[in-house]
C-alpha cells in the first residue's frame, strides 16, 4: 500500500496544515517509508488478542462530578494572542 | 569542587558547615555559564536560585527543611512552573508562560529543592538526539561534535556536566534512558502512572512519563520517593502506595533473578557496548546473583507499534496549538481556518509535523482497523511477554542503546533510522514497565556506555537494587 501526493495533501488538510510541493514530496516519501516499515504488524496473529489501551493493571479512577475552582479569567487569558479581556479574539469565522 | 557523591552527603557537609548552599549554586550557575555551548537550558534562574538557596539555608540551619533541602535541580522545558515559560522547545511556544505549576515540580519544591532552570529538549519531546530544538541543537559534554541522545537530552547534559545536582526527564519512548547511556549518568523511567503528569505537555498520553536524572543511585531513589505517587489532578496516577526506596536499599542484599532477553543482543549492537554489558553480567554471576537467557519474541514489533499508536497520540494531542487561545498565531491570515493552518504550519517544526501526519493517517477513515487497532492488539502481545518472563525473573538487563552517541547530523535526514536507536527502550513505554539506565564504562572514543534494567509494574525498587550493585562494581 503506498501513499500519493494527492492523497499526502488531503492528510495534511485534515491536520491543518499547509505544505509546498517540495515538501509535500519529502513527507509522501517520509510517510511511505514508515507505512512499509509498519507493515510487518499485519503478518502478527492478532485474532484473538483484545486491543490494550491502558498499559497497567492499576486502573484509571473517576473523580466525583462537583464544582471546584478553576484559573479567572484574567489568568486563562494571560497567553492569548488577542483579546479583548473576555474573550479570545480571531478572525471572522461565518461568511459574510 | 563538589566534595559530596550523593544528596545525604551534601546535607550532612551544609548542617556540618563544610559547605555553603549559596557557593554551591554558584558554582553550579557558573559551569552553565561556561559551558553555554552545550545549550543545555532555555531558561537559567539565577536570581530566584540564589533567593531560594539563601532561604533554604537558613531552614537547615533551623532545622526544618524538607527531605531536598538544597539539592540543586534542572526541569525539562515540557513541564509547567507558575510564571516561567514554557517553551517545550518549540517555536509556537516561544512566549508561553505556565499558569501553573507541575505536580512533579511542586513536591521537588515542597521539599526545598532549589530549582536552577529549565533544559531545551527536542520540540514536544520528540526525537532521539536533542537535533529538533527550536532553540538548537543540545551537544554531548564528552564530545561537542556528538549528539546527547534524546528528547531529555539538556537534562542529562546538566547532569552529566555538573549544572545541577539532578534533572528531570520525561520518557515516551526512551527519552531519559537514551541520553542517560549518551552521556554517562543514571536515568529513571518509572511505571506508568507512578509520577503525576499534571503540568506535562501531552505527547503520548499513554506512554508518557515523568523521572529523575542523577550522578547516583541514591539521589535516583531520593527523588523518586518525594515525586511518585497518587495525584488526583492526573486520574491515571495510581493510587498504589510508594515505597521508602532509600531505607530499603539500605537494608537489602537479596540475591536478584536476573533474566537476559536474547532479542536485545542480536545484529546491530556495537561490540564495545556488547562487551560491556557481558562483563558486568558476569561480575553479577561471580556475586552470587542469578543470570538466565529469557525470550521477548514480540521484541520485533515494538518500534513499528510504538510509532503507529505514539504518533496516533500527538495528532490527537497537538491540535490543541492552533494560535487561537495561546501560542504563536501566524499574521494576516483571511479566515479562521486559514488562521489555524498558517499558525501550526509556520510555528511547528519538521518533525513534530512528520508525526502528525503520519498519526493522521494512522487515525483516518478506513485505514483505523488496519493500523491504530492492530496496533493496539500487538501492544498487549508485548505485555504479554513481559508478564510472562517475570513471573521467572526479578529484573532484565539489556543494553540502554544499540550504540554510544551518534555524531551531531548523521542521522537527521533519515527518521527511520533515528527511530530504530530506540530499538531497546520502547518496550517498557509499551508495556508501562519501569525502566533504568546505568553508566557502565565508554568506548574507544570515550563515549559512555549505558546498561538498561527493567523490572515489573511499580517494581522501580527492584531497578534501585540492582542499580546499587552495579554501581558498586564500577567504583
Amino acid at each position: 500500500m503506498s501513499v500519493t501526493k494527492d492523497e499526502a495533501a488531503y492528510i495534511a488538510k485534515l491536520a491543518n496544515l499547509n505544505f509546498s510541493e517540495d515538501e509535500l514530496v519529502s513527507y509522501t516519501h517520509d510517510l511511505n517509508e514508515m507505512l512499509e516499515y509498519v507493515s510487518q504488524l499485519q503478518a502478527v496473529d492478532t485474532s484473538s488478542v483484545e486491543p490494550l489501551t491502558h498499559p497497567i493493571s492499576s486502573e484509571p479512577w473517576m473523580r466525583r462530578d462537583e464544582l471546584r475552582p478553576s484559573v479567572s479569567r484574567e489568568t486563562a487569558l494571560k497567553n492569548a494572542p488577542q483579546t479583548d479581556n473576555e474573550y479570545f479574539i480571531v478572525p471572522k469565522v461565518i461568511k459574510q | 569542587m563538589i566534595q559530596y557523591d550523593n544528596h545525604r552527603q551534601k546535607l550532612a557537609l551544609i548542617c556540618s558547615g563544610q559547605l555553603s548552599l549559596q557557593e554551591n549554586v554558584e558554582f553550579f550557575l557558573s559551569n552553565i555559564k561556561k559551558q553555554s555551548n552545550l545549550n543545555a537550558f532555555i531558561s537559567v534562574f539565577e536570581e530566584q536560585a540564589r533567593k531560594q538557596a539563601s532561604l533554604v539555608a537558613s531552614k537547615i540551619a533551623q532545622g526544618n527543611a524538607g527531605k531536598l533541602a538544597g539539592m540543586v535541580v534542572a526541569v525539562k522545558d515540557v513541564l509547567a512552573l507558575e510564571g516561567e515559560k514554557l517553551t517545550c522547545a518549540s517555536a509556537i511556544l516561544a512566549n508561553f508562560t505556565s499558569i501553573y505549576t507541575a505536580t512533579a515540580v511542586q513536591k521537588l519544591i515542597d521539599e526545598d529543592a532549589v530549582i536552577i532552570g529549565k533544559t531545551n529538549c527536542d520540540e514536544f519531546a520528540m526525537g532521539s538526539s536533542n537535533e529538533n530544538s527550536a532553540f538548537g541543537a543540545v551537544k554531548n559534554p564528552v564530545n561537542a561534535e556528538y549528539v546527547p541522545g534524546g528528547s531529555s537530552g539538556g537534562s542529562a547534559v546538566a547532569v552529566a556536566a555538573y549544572m545541577c545536582d539532578v534533572a528531570l526527564g520525561t520518557d515516551t519512548g526512551g527519552s531519559i534512558r537514551q541520553p542517560a547511556s549518551f552521556c554517562g549518568v543514571v536515568g529513571l523511567k518509572p511505571t506508568y502512572s507512578r509520577v503525576s503528569r499534571y503540568g506535562l505537555t501531552a505527547f503520548a498520553s499513554s506512554f508518557d512519563t515523568i523521572g529523575p536524572f542523577a550522578r547516583s543511585i541514591d539521589d535516583v531513589a531520593a527523588v523518586m520517593e518525594v515525586i511518585a505517587g497518587y495525584d488526583d489532578r492526573d486520574a491515571t496516577s495510581s493510587k498504589i502506595a510508594v515505597e521508602n526506596y532509600i531505607t530499603e536499599l539500605s537494608l537489602t542484599s537479596d540475591v536478584l533473578r536476573i533474566g537476559v532477553p536474547k532479542e536485545y543482543f542480536g545484529e546491530g549492537l556495537q561490540p564495545e557496548v556488547r562487551s560491556a554489558i557481558t562483563s558486568i553480567l558476569d561480575k553479577l554471576r561471580e556475586a552470587g546473583h542469578q543470570i538466565q537467557e529469557v525470550s521477548l519474541p514480540s521484541t520485533r514489533n515494538a518500534i513499528a507499534t510504538y510509532y503507529i499508536l505514539t504518533m496516533a497520540e500527538v495528532s490527537s494531542n497537538l491540535e490543541r496549538f492552533d494560535g487561537a487561545r495561546y501560542g504563536e498565531r501566524a499574521e494576516n491570515s483571511a479566515n479562521l481556518n486559514d488562521m489555524y493552518c498558517n499558525s501550526r504550519t509556520e510555528k511547528l517544526g519538521k518533525e513534530v509535523k512528520r508525526r502528525i501526519l503520519l498519526g493522521t493517517y494512522v487515525l483516518s477513515a478506513g485505514y483505523y482497523d488496519a493500523y491504530y487497532r492492530k496496533a493496539q492488539q500487538v501492544r498487549r502481545l508485548i505485555k504479554e511477554d513481559f508478564s510472562r518472563v517475570f513471573s521467572q525473573v526479578d529484573v532484565l538487563v539489556t543494553p540502554t542503546a544499540p550504540t554510544t552517541a551518534f555524531r551531531i547530523g548523521e542521522k537527521s535526514t533519515d527518521p527511520l533510522e533515528m527511530y530504530l536507536s530506540d530499538i531497546y527502550t520502547t518496550s517498557a513505554n509499551l508495556a508501562g514497565i519501569p525502566g533504568m539506565s546505568i553508566p557502565v564504562g565508554s568506548d574507544n572514543n570515550g563515549l559512555p556506555i549505558g546498561l538498561q534494567i527493567m523490572a515489573n509494574e511499580f517494581q522501580e525498587l527492584e531497578l534501585l537494587k540492582l542499580g546499587s550493585v552495579i554501581e558498586k562494581i564500577m567504583r
